[in-house]
């Protein structure tokens, strides 16, 4: 079964994603921000990341070039979700290592093409 | 039993003495440490216990040790144990002169022992380090001193350092001097500054499952403490379960072998 | 040490000393260390550095501490963004009349930060700001003023806007939010209203999200409709989860449901009561 971890400061948004996941036959956990997304990840391998950009304590991008140090985690999936749709954020998220940049709310059948892209 | 109110009375005394919080669902716990303690002091209206424990902080101090847990056994959570054996204390120890170690809470004593006894496998000797077992029981710190353990508690331990380490007796497995020598016994509070500054700093910290007794105002005053009784370079290491993430940014997180250790953050990543 | 001088440490030097200088200047309370503890707050690299410099302007406080965590939750970093938000907690509803100003501005981040400010503020007057922004003109906004509002306590207003909400609503997100928010409220008045929505709508993922709501609520008129159309999503597991929360236990019509689907329930699903 493959894993997920889902990071978002809001436990509704990251309810809502769980829900999605979950249908596509992931197991998920999850985590308020990308400080405490980082902890996990060195304590758990997840097969994809679904990672809100905007976030107290450390944001989706710190988050990102940070894990993508990490030698398991150079190839793992990474979507940075943002309500924001500007170029330059997409940019920003592409430099950061994300593997895709996506503008909240998501639904179900962008979430499974996005994950039939990176599969 | 006891009500609502005499239990807030009662937790809120709890909580300015130590820090530590107790929920709700808790109650029937502190009932009866709480019946306990009053029979041991011949008492038997609550009022007077209460009025006991605002007088008297020796009291208060009593029903803290009743209610703290002392589930500790030799060689716990292993793998940290391995990383710190393994990859940090050598690391460490072709560094640097002295070797300190802090555990807080220490609680009956079994990890400074364990930990002492790691630092003579690992560097040869005890000569270089310097090991303090610190808690707010001061019963348990009694026994930590004593250093007798009984068959549960040093299950856990390889043969071959049981052995070399302790020594059976009439009342169960003593700590040899040279463990017992290595390792200094204090009492005190991870929330009281002035304590916490005068132990100094230590190349390892030790603080297993105590954050989580706190809330979240005192998680960071205990996490400020830890970081300023950790040397630039020391490691931390937490709980299984916890995470500094969640307390203090002042920290940041590391994977050794299997485990995940602090050190302090010093800047940010650059871009 | 001087004022001067710590202020000069708190930028210079390693992070121990600008740590201290942090500490040390918690003594002083005018507007020069005030502005030098925000400036090092949000420019430091340092997370242990920022921290400190927060606890040290709780300590301070007063106005001008309110106003400058006001202003600076608007700045890019996010440790000082949660640091700001900490403060503004500390000071209670002394500081919500200072968040007017994000609060009527054209962006709307910035009336999203004061959202967040609010719901770590809490009490009665927050709840109130927070309700009228439900009906922002931005979804962002409104849905995480909907969200703020699962942690106050019960309030016919707020059962009222959840209702109206619910009614409004049609995207994916937004029912999620609004249902997982009845949900933790725990609105029994509004079963009526979620049966009543669930007709209209034909989404799966949107009815399970209403499902849930209801199942949750202990609405018992829906159990078998929200196993089938759980069965449509692969999210059968979901709903027996909210039932065990409900109840105690899977109902029997619930088992014989299974049994006829041929589902097979994990061991510790059964053993899960939560």
């Amino acid at each position: 079964m493959r894993r997920a971890l889902v990071v978002d400061d809001s436990l509704v948004v990251r309810n809502y994603h769980i829900s999605l996941l979950k249908t596509l036959s992931f197991e998920v956990e999850t985590a308020e921000n990308g400080a405490e997304a980082y902890e996990k990840c060195l304590q758990n391998f997840y097969d994809l990341i679904l990672c809100d950009i905007n976030m107290p304590v450390m944001d989706g991008y710190r988050f990102t070039k940070k894990v993508r140090k990490l030698d398991d985690y150079e190839k793992v999936p990474i979507i940075l979700v943002t309500t924001l749709n500007s170029e330059q954020d997409r940019k920003k998220a592409l430099l950061a290592g994300a593997t895709l940049f996506v503008v909240k709310p998501m639904n179900f059948d962008i979430l499974k093409k996005m994950l039939e892209a990176v599969s | 039993m006891l009500t609502q109110e005499t239990f807030d009375e009662i937790r809120k005394i709890i909580k300015k003495y130590s820090g530590i919080t107790f929920e709700d669902k808790k109650k029937y716990f502190l009932e009866n440490r709480v019946s306990q303690h009053m029979r041991e002091l011949g008492m038997r209206s609550f009022k007077d216990y209460l009025l006991a424990l605002r007088l008297s902080q020796e009291r208060v101090r009593e029903l803290v040790s009743k209610c703290t847990v002392n589930e500790t056994y030799f060689y716990r959570e292993f793998y940290q144990l391995e990383a710190f054996a393994e990859e940090l204390l050598p690391e460490i120890g072709a560094k640097k002169q002295r070797i300190r170690v802090l555990s807080i809470p220490c609680s009956t004593g079994e990890e400074p022992y364990t930990i002492a006894l790691i630092v003579n496998e690992v560097l040869g000797d005890l000569k270089r380090s310097k090991i303090v077992g610190v808690d707010i029981d001061y019963a348990a710190l009694r026994r930590a001193e004593e250093g007798i353990y009984d068959d549960r508690s040093v299950s856990k331990l390889p043969d071959a350092y049981l052995l070399s380490y302790f020594s059976r007796n009439g009342r169960g497995w003593e700590v040899k001097p040279l463990l017992r020598r290595a390792v200094h016994f204090m009492e005190g509070n991870i929330l009281d500054r002035h304590f916490m500054r005068s132990l100094g700093e230590f190349e390892f910290v030790f603080c297993k499952n105590l954050l989580i007794y706190f809330d979240a105002r005192e998680q960071r005053v205990a996490a400020a403490h830890l970081y300023d009784a950790l040397a630039d370079d020391g490691y931390l290491f937490l709980g299984h379960a916890e995470s500094m993430s969640r307390i203090s940014s002042a920290f940041k997180p590391v994977r050794v072998k299997g485990a995940i250790a602090y050190q302090k953050e010093e800047e940010e990543d650059e871009e | 040490m001087p004022k001067e001088e710590l202020i000069r440490e708190l930028f210079e030097g390693s992070p121990k000393r600008r740590r201290l200088a942090a500490e040390d200047l918690a003594e002083y309370g005018d507007e020069q260390t005030i502005s030098a503890l925000f400036r090092a707050m949000a420019e430091d690299k340092n997370g242990g550095v920022k921290e400190v410099c927060a606890e040290s302007l709780k300590r301070i406080g007063g106005e001008s501490v309110i106003k400058g965590a006001v202003e600076a939750l608007k700045g890019e970093d996010p440790l000082a963004k949660a640091l700001c938000l900490d403060i503004l907690a500390h000071f209670g509803e002394d500081s919500i009349a200072h968040l007017s100003a994000l609060l009527e501005s054209p962006d709307y981040n910035d009336r999203k930060y004061a959202l967040d400010a609010l719901a770590a503020i809490g009490g009665g007057k927050a709840m109130e700001i927070i309700l009228a922004m439900t009906k922002d003109p931005n979804p962002n906004v409104r849905y995480t003023a909907t969200e703020y509002l699962a942690d106050f306590p019960k309030d016919p207003k707020v059962t009222q806007t959840l209702k109206d909400l619910l009614q409004e609503t049609d995207d994916p997100y937004g029912i999620s939010t609004i249902c997982q928010v009845i949900r933790s409220r725990k609105e029994a008045e509004l079963l009526p209203d979620l049966s009543d929505k669930v007709r209209h709508v034909t989404d799966p993922f949107i009815k399970h999200w209403l499902y849930k709501a209801m199942v949750a609520l202990n609405g018992t008129d829906h159990l078998l409709d929200a196993l089938e159309n759980a069965l449509e999503i692969r999210a059968v597991e979901d709903i027996l989860k909210d039932m065990i929360l409900a109840r105690g236990e899977i109902s029997p019509e619930a088992k014989g449901f299974l049994r006829e689907k041929g589902i097979e329930l994990e061991e510790r699903l059964l053993k899960e009561g939560l």
